[in-house]
């Protein structure tokens, strides 16, 4: 631990303390909370630019054949298996399904890299 | 972006003016996460022989948000490997969060399974399906399907850019 920290205890919990644990910190300097730039939103197979010039972390989410119902994870073989979303240093990528299309996908862009 | 205020915090060693905002512990320009809820949906099996046939059940959590939230674990038509094998094995879904089946069945049947977790604007949905498809019955044993969640109050059905 650093010798200055700026650190924030969940409730019932005493910052001050060393004895208390870093999982129940809402927040502490010493680590980096996940920063979300942006959120993207895809309607059919295609890319947009990040803007970051690094890969960066993402989380997502698609509209289920249902509307108004998202699951998230990549569609499974019986799904069809070819829907997927990724990134590079440049893009985010959204591959729809060929046998289950999605109407709507929504990804989280991080701020935070994948590769360092 | 070049707001005059706001609140930036580096990691021990990085000055904070000249650190990029990737390497920032905190900036007050973009967005975190924030937890509504955590907890553990379940539901209680019943034993039975299905043949071409799907059943569905579901356990839910009612957040009443009025929008869609993101959630943890993020889990789609995930398998249970022990059925359909009469199994009384608790189905923790959190321990299989990657296994999908793949499509035909591993041996060319398809008797399954499998768990998924979506969210609405009202609600955390657990959906356990099992299903029987090609005609030969399959038994399916009583035992507990769980899934430990993460509900965060972030709204993801809704652009925005903080670049």
């Amino acid at each position: 631990m650093s010798e200055y920290v700026l650190a924030i205890s969940r409730p019932g919990y005493d910052a001050t303390d060393p004895a208390t644990e870093r999982k129940d910190f809402v927040f502490h300097s010493d680590n980096i909370t996940f920063k979300i730039a942006k959120v993207l939103h895809f309607t059919s197979t295609s890319s947009q630019a990040h803007g970051l010039g690094y890969p960066p972390s993402f989380l997502f989410v698609r509209e289920r054949t249902t509307p108004g119902q998202y699951d998230g994870g990549n569609d499974g073989y019986e799904l069809g298996g070819s829907s997927t979303v990724y990134v590079d240093s440049t893009n985010v990528y959204y591959n729809d399904s060929v046998f289950n299309p999605r109407s709507s996908c929504y990804v989280f862009v991080l701020l935070d890299p994948l590769n360092e | 972006m070049a707001d005059i205020f706001g609140i930036k915090i580096s990691k021990p060693g990085d000055d904070v003016f000249t650190t990029p905002n990737k390497n920032l512990a905190f900036s007050g320009q973009f967005d975190t996460f924030k937890i509504l809820h955590t907890g553990t949906l379940s539901y209680s099996l019943p034993d039975e022989t299905l043949t071409s046939t799907t059943k569905t059940y579901t356990a839910t959590y009612t957040h009443n948000l009025g929008y869609i939230p993101f959630f943890l674990p993020q889990v789609l038509q995930v398998l249970n490997l022990d059925e359909p094998n009469n199994s009384s094995t608790t189905f923790q879904v959190n321990d299989a969060a990657q296994f999908a089946i793949p499509r035909g069945g591993y041996d060319g049947s398809l008797a399954a399974e499998l768990a998924s977790i979506y969210v609405t604007s009202t609600t955390l949905v657990f959906e356990i399906v099992r299903e029987e498809t090609v005609g030969v019955a399959a038994n399916f044993g009583p035992h507990t399907a769980t899934v430990d969640y993460t509900l965060f109050y972030n709204r993801i059905d809704e652009t925005f850019d903080l670049t």
